[in-house]
């Protein structure tokens, strides 16, 4: 082997690593290797909106409420209706469905965002809707849980710790939020991703007017008055265009596969819900032909019984008591409003 | 005066040449095949001088003339050299029980060795056969009790290819630690998994910071480093070693059962009358008795040998049809149910090794099959380790492995798996799993799984075969087995190829290609005919329903890294030298597709994507990671008994903020004060003081920075969906800052015959890049933060002592303890108080999980207890309890965990290890139990009460759980219960309290008998050059735990168990031959 210079190889090595050592700016710069290519940046504000939709038929359909309020029976681990009550909190609707609108909103709003989101809708529109979905669903959330957190709520990074607000001042605004709502539709373009009413403004009025007019129905107890609050607001509402034939109902239609009506999915594996007697005597002492729609024929079932009664009553009867009807049929479609 | 003067002349002319005399020395030390000892000691008896050889043997030294040196090495006969007026001396020596123990050699990042004297942090070493005693398959199992500080979690056996974790010194961060870093041959593997003990010489154990900064980011946990066996020169034979093994797995440990009781909610039998519609060969039954079959808890009658009708007996069409049976306790149903594992491990090695070749080939066979039925692992290993030293300055170094397996493996522990999910929680006492066994084919005469867990006879139902003859929640466990497969396909690839340069004597470069990659592919099958025999199962691992399923996962990940090193060994007068410097460029990439059906299959059979009666459902995931590298560390040793070392590292990852660098470092001080005071104090063998500290930083997860908007595959007629993610990442955000500092004395005294290693440490980790959950109504439900501070300390000891060492018997004790003083939760982030570590099913309701709390040690066990009055429990007016929420039940980490391992060696051919391990501290909560227990299972619910009556008895009768309290006022009160009611409550109630358990152990893991066979006596000695036959078994004995029912050391999660698998025993021969 040649007699190389063991001074020039050092030398050698020992600059290399220096200048490594000096941390060269293209050390640190790695290019696009950090850019998580299974999501974009900015989202697509119809995607939100359908995202949005797709969880609205859980509020209205909830097998937990059905069984608070007796219209339901468990009828083999009756532990919830025994009180044996679960954590249920209201924070994950915040962070799921309503950030969404109130993304779609604040992309709509932002100049900088605007003209981009305009692609899916006008923006006018977009912002219209979101406040109106914002409201249904802060309306079934207050309802649930009284004082939730509202105004305060939704700012992010702002404000981690938001206080809760008195269900009055959250109805009362989410009602003024509906009809703002309804004064800002445009003539712009119809907005994509509504699952609901295909874009139309026209109906979108309609469910936001009928909204306001359960909401002050809910309120007659504390404004009993004929010319209070509540009286007030119905006739405002009911003086606009609102839902007063079933061809307007608010119907969210399953197309199956991925989603399916979430009453049909209580007895896909499970059988723990049966029609209690509780709504069932109620219906019948008041000859109440709705019966034959709540549930199969077949005798309803004692609510609140323990473990082994409950399972004992089920044998008694040969496990045929009657289910819930609108969860054994088919339906795709779930009614709102 | 003249006579004086010139005798001091001459004295002074005398020393003045002595000292013109005194020269250097140099020399290799060999033994007698000429193979270098490393690291041998050389010192000049007399004196304090000393140097230590190099990896080669290599060494020089200042020496005066008649000095005289003493050379030594580990395992070798202590000789002394006058050096006379060589200036070469090149010594052998002879393979004898020196006195000396072996100057272990550590290492540590980029393969850099150095010897154990000049490491200033605690590194614990052990040889491949100190820990492949009894030939574990998973390498981490092994380790368990021979690493102070060290905690071993294990996995139950029928988890097949399941991967243990080791936490060294506690843990680190805010949510569930990834365990210690595997490092073999300078390779970064993932987890110990693929890792042959079989192949490994010796492993070195860095348990933090302070020895692993060098690692940088990925050495946070510790780091588990492992030197792969290379061919040793002038070995006897033709280099060909064959070690067989064979080993048998039988359950051991499971819950403790009550057999009193049947199974159903009713109490008493049932009369069968038969009704018209019924199938007609019921009639046989007509009149005959049945316990309820379809709750499927054991509420059941009191089994006492009485004529009934089993479950079975309603299906035509095999010997037992339409008769009767006797209704008598199972005790050992469940034990029934696990086959007996059955273990091969075979591993072929050749290794030659001349002056320029040095390679090692070995293939091992792993073949498992599992303690499930249909359940099976096949492992194949390949390793070629080959060196060649191309001419005299270059040196070919190549490290190729390959490892394929083959796994059929469901390994779900969790809540209603269809194994121990319903042994431990839902099932029937009185079940004959024989009988399960042996009428795992039958059906209805529709071909319905026939099950235990059927419908009562009164809910037939023509029109209806499912509701008629399957099972409510449970099959017949062999038929579901039979019925499911997971197949695994893992190849792995991994190794380097590196070229070393030797300048000159004091400095080579080194270059290193490294290479990790690894290819799974995975199908799930779940068939038809569960679906067709299904009523509320929820087998369904991808809707958790019961419909029939087929999925695919394949993944690809590799892993590549350029090293270039440079290494520089020098001696400077008394001062010794060490350096190495260099950079790695790291990069990653993962691939992975999956997808699978939705909705069951269309045509029944067919198991195939096209087949999904909804659209299906899939993933695509992708991700890469790259890292640059520089770093530095030397170490500077005076007359090798002080040392002083430090190291750098500066990272720049893809993952940090542009611009952003990670800065790694340690250093420390090692004092082997041993050397100085040898001849006043000669009992002392060895003694040595050390400190070091380290500190360093961890990256962000890839693509942790940047929270984007997925879409979902589902789309709802034509339209997509997409949400706003959930998390707000702090655009600052940094790795957290981990900083540790140790200090450490070890001793050996009587010629190395007792020692002792005590090291004291302390960590901080500071500014974790933490998902701290906040209120969601922000609108996220969590932030990424920097944040957040656990603060531990505590001790790591290890002891040795070798009480009787005669011709023929030999006993060497040793024995680690690693005492966690403190592993506290510091502060979080602003005014949370408490993060959610690990839960499990129902921690939303009844069960207990882990939380991390400020103040309170980690991993914080946390649910429902029994509100108390002074420690009294407090009663409702029916004898209840009432729920106290946000109880602490104490930290899931133990306080004391360690071993004690045997050595013992009996007339010279016979070696016995005995190897025990325990663990001391910590708290799990059993879901089993909890279920167990509500439905009747566990031995608790079916005992005497005080009165001696059964307590399921009613009340009225004597019976009764008998409970003492105080009541709202505090007056004391007491009531009997009844059973059911009783036991109820726990589930009803939501209290966790009755099922925490403590982690605590104290196990006998390991057992080997090994006979060498005297070959030149049997005269083969021609052919065979060693024969080693053993016996061993694993897990002999689970000596004490606290709680019973469950192997403290496989509990599967962090927060306890949902459906634990059970703890197994196994016995087995090996047979080592070498030729």
């Amino acid at each position: 082997m040649k007699n190389i210079s063991i001074r020039k190889i050092t030398g050698a090595a020992l600059i290399s690593l220096g200048l490594l050592g000096t941390g060269c700016a293209k050390m640190s710069e790695f290019g696009n290797t950090n850019q998580n290519p299974n999501g974009i940046s900015t989202p697509v504000t119809s995607a939100l909106l359908t995202n949005a939709l797709s969880q609205v038929g859980g509020f209205a359909a909830n097998v937990r409420r059905g069984v608070y309020a007796q219209y339901l029976s468990e009828n083999q681990y009756t532990e919830t209706s025994l009180y044996a009550l679960p954590l249920l909190e209201h924070a994950p609707t915040y962070s799921g469905p309503l950030q969404d609108l109130q993304t779609i909103i604040d992309y709509n709003t932002d100049p900088k965002s605007a003209g981009l989101a305009a692609a899916n809708g006008s923006n006018a529109n977009q912002i219209a809707i979101a406040r109106i979905l914002k409201a249904y669903i802060y309306w079934t959330v207050t309802d649930a849980w009284g004082d939730v957190p509202y105004s305060e709520a939704l700012l992010g990074a702002s404000n981690l710790t938001p206080k809760f607000d008195k269900q009055e001042d959250i109805y009362f605004s989410i009602i003024k939020e509906c009809k703002e709502a309804i004064a800002g539709f445009d003539n712009g373009a119809p907005i994509k991703g509504d699952i609901l009413y295909g874009g139309s403004t026209a109906k979108w009025t309609k469910f936001a007017n009928s909204l306001r007019m359960l909401m002050a129905t809910r309120l007659t107890n504390k404004y009993p008055a004929a010319g209070g609050k509540a009286a007030v607001e119905f006739a405002d509402a009911a003086a606009g265009p609102h839902i007063d034939n079933n061809a307007d109902n608010a119907v969210i239609q399953y197309p199956g596969g991925g989603y399916q009506n979430p009453w049909y999915l209580v007895y896909q594996t499970r059988d723990d819900y049966a029609s209690s007697k509780t709504l069932g005597d109620i219906l019948g002492g008041l000859s109440d032909s709705r019966s034959t729609v709540f549930g199969t024929p077949g005798p309803t079932f004692p609510y609140g019984l323990t473990r082994d009664l409950a399972i004992a009553y089920g044998n008694s009867v040969g496990n045929a008591q009657s289910r819930v009807l609108f969860c054994l049929q088919v339906s795709d479609n779930l009614t709102l409003l | 005066m003249r006579r004086f003067l010139s005798l001091f002349t001459m004295l002074m002319l005398c020393g003045v040449l002595a000292f013109a005399q005194s020269r250097v020395v140099t020399g290799k030390v060999t033994d007698i095949d000429g193979n270098p000892i490393s690291f041998a000691s050389v010192k000049v008896k007399g004196t304090s001088t000393g140097v230590s050889a190099d990896a080669n043997g290599a060494y020089s030294i200042k020496v005066n003339p008649n000095a005289i040196l003493e050379i030594s090495g580990a395992s070798f006969k202590t000789i002394e050299v006058p050096v006379g007026t060589q200036n070469v001396l090149n010594t052998v020596l002879e393979k004898g029980a020196g006195t000396d123990i072996k100057e272990v050699v550590v290492t540590s990042a980029f393969g850099i060795r150095r010897t154990g004297r000049s490491t200033s942090a605690n590194v614990q070493n052990l040889t491949g056969d100190q820990v492949n005693t009894i030939r574990q398959t998973n390498v981490t199992n092994a380790l368990a009790g021979k690493v102070a500080g060290a905690q071993v979690r294990s996995q139950s056996v029928a988890k097949l290819g399941a991967e243990s974790v080791v936490r060294l010194r506690g843990e680190n961060g805010l949510g569930v630690g990834g365990g210690a870093l595997y490092v073999v041959d300078g390779t970064i593997m993932p987890s110990g998994a693929d890792i042959n003990p079989d192949d490994i010489e010796d492993y070195s154990i860095l348990q933090g910071p302070a020895a692993a900064a060098l690692f940088g980011p990925d050495g946070s946990n510790g780091a588990i480093v492992m030197t792969l066996k290379k061919a040793k020169k002038g070995a006897k034979g033709i280099g060909l070693e064959l070690n067989m093994g064979i080993q048998f797995d039988n359950v051991y440990i499971v819950p403790d059962y009550q057999n009193s009781y049947a199974g159903g909610a009713n109490g008493d039998l049932s009369l069968y009358q038969y009704k018209a519609g019924q199938p007609v060969a019921w009639k046989a039954l007509d009149g005959k008795y049945y316990h309820d079959y379809s709750d499927d808890a054991s509420w059941g009658p009191r089994m006492a040998g009485q004529e009934y009708i089993p479950w079975y007996a309603w299906y035509p069409g095999h010997e037992y049809s339409f008769k009767t049976a006797k209704l008598t306790p199972q005790p050992t149903n469940v034990r029934d149910f696990w086959e007996t594992g059955v273990t091969r491990t075979t591993n072929v090695a050749f290794s030659k090794a001349t002056d320029n070749l040095n390679l090692r080939a070995s293939y091992t066979n792993l073949d498992i099959k599992g303690i499930t039925p249909n359940e099976y692992l096949k492992r194949h290993t390949l390793n070629v380790n080959a060196t060649a030293e191309l001419s005299s300055r270059f040196t070919l170094g190549v490290n190729f492995n390959y490892i394929a397996e083959n796994t059929n493996t469901e390994s779900d522990d969790g809540y209603s798996n269809q194994s121990t999910g319903s042994f431990g929680q839902w099932f029937h006492r009185d079940l004959d799993m024989n009988k399960m066994r042996e009428l795992r084919t039958i059906t209805s005469p529709e071909g319905v799984f026939a099950s235990w867990n059927r419908n009562n006879p009164d809910a037939y139902d023509p029109s209806s075969p499912r509701k008629s003859w399957a099972g409510n929640y449970w099959y017949n466990f062999y038929q579901y087995f039979d019925n499911i497969n997971n197949s695994i396909r893992r190849d792995r690839l991994f190794g380097d190829v590196s070229l070393t340069y030797k300048i000159n004597n004091d400095l080579k470069i080194k270059a290193t290609y490294r290479k990790q990659q690894l290819t799974t592919n995975q199908e799930v099958i779940y068939k038809s005919e569960l679906e067709a025999s299904a009523n509320q199962m929820s087998f369904n691992p991808y809707e958790g329903n019961s419909f029939a399923a087929y999925g695919v996962n394949n993944t690809f990940s590799d892993r590549q890294n350029y090293e270039g090193l440079l290494m520089y060994s020098k001696k400077i007068k008394s001062f010794q030298i060490n350096a190495q410097g260099g950079f790695d460029v790291l990069k990653t990439k993962f691939r992975g597709v999956n997808a699978n059906t939705l909705g069951g299959l269309s045509a029944p059979g067919l198991y195939a994507l096209s087949n999904s009666k909804n659209n299906i459902n899939y993933g695509n995931t992708r991700n890469q990671f790259q890292r640059r590298s520089i770093f530095v560390r030397a170490d500077i040793g005076f007359r090798n008994y002080l040392f002083v070392e430090g190291s750098y590292r500066r990272d720049y990852t893809s993952t940090e903020p542009s611009g952003n660098y990670i800065d790694s470092k340690s250093g420390g001080l090692s004092f082997v004060f041993s050397d100085l005071i040898r001849n006043a104090v000669p009992f002392i063998s060895y003694g040595k003081i050390r400190g070091s500290m380290g500190q360093l930083l961890n990256t962000l997860g890839i693509y942790q920075l940047n929270a984007t908007y997925g879409i979902g595959p589902q789309q709802w007629n034509g339209n997509i969906l997409t949400t706003v993610p959930n998390n707000l990442v702090d655009p600052a955000l940094q790795g957290a800052v981990n900083t540790e500092k140790e200090i450490g004395l070890e001793m050996r005294f009587l010629k190395n015959r007792i020692g002792f290693n005590v090291t004291y440490w302390d960590r901080t980790n500071k500014d974790f890049p933490v998902n701290v959950t906040v209120d969601q109504s922000s609108g996220y439900s969590v932030i990424s933060k920097n944040a957040g501070e656990i603060a531990k300390k505590g001790w790591d000891i290890t002891g040795f002592i070798k009480p009787i060492q005669s011709k023929n018997f030999a006993w060497e004790i040793s024995a680690t303890w690693g005492y966690l003083v403190q592993n506290e939760v510091v502060s979080i982030f602003g005014d949370i108080k408490r993060l959610n570590l690990a839960t499990g099913a129902f921690s939303g309701t009844s069960a207990a999980y882990a939380v991390n709390e400020i103040g309170q040690p980690w991993g914080q066990m946390f649910g429902g207890g029994i509100k108390r009055v002074n420690g009294v429990p407090q009663l409702t007016s029916t004898g209840l309890f009432i729920r106290e929420a946000d109880t602490k039940f104490g930290s899931v980490l133990p306080n004391y965990t360690g071993g004690i391992q045997n050595s013992f060696n009996i007339f010279k051919n016979f070696t016995l290890n005995v190897n025990i391990d325990y663990s001391i501290g910590g708290k799990f909560f059993s879901l089993s139990d909890h279920w167990g227990t509500y439905s009747g299972l566990t031995a608790r619910t079916a005992e005497l009460n005080d009165r001696g009556i059964p307590l399921r008895d009613p009340v009225a009768d004597g019976g009764g759980v008998h409970v003492f309290g105080v009541d709202a006022t505090g007056k004391a009160v007491d009531y009997y219960v009844d059973g059911q009611t009783y036991f109820h409550q726990f589930r009803s109630n939501s209290i966790a309290e009755d099922n925490i358990y403590s982690l605590s152990f104290v196990k006998l893991r390991e057992l080997s008998l090994g006979y060498r066979l005297p070959v030149e006596k049997l005269g083969i000695g021609k052919y065979v050059k060693t024969a080693v036959f053993s016996v061993v078994s694993r897990n002999p004995w689970l000596i004490w735990s606290k709680d019973k029912g469950f192997d403290p050391s496989e509990i599967s999660n962090v927060y306890g168990e949902d459906g634990q698998l059970p703890g197994t025993r196994s016995v087995g021969v090996n047979l080592k031959l070498g030729f």
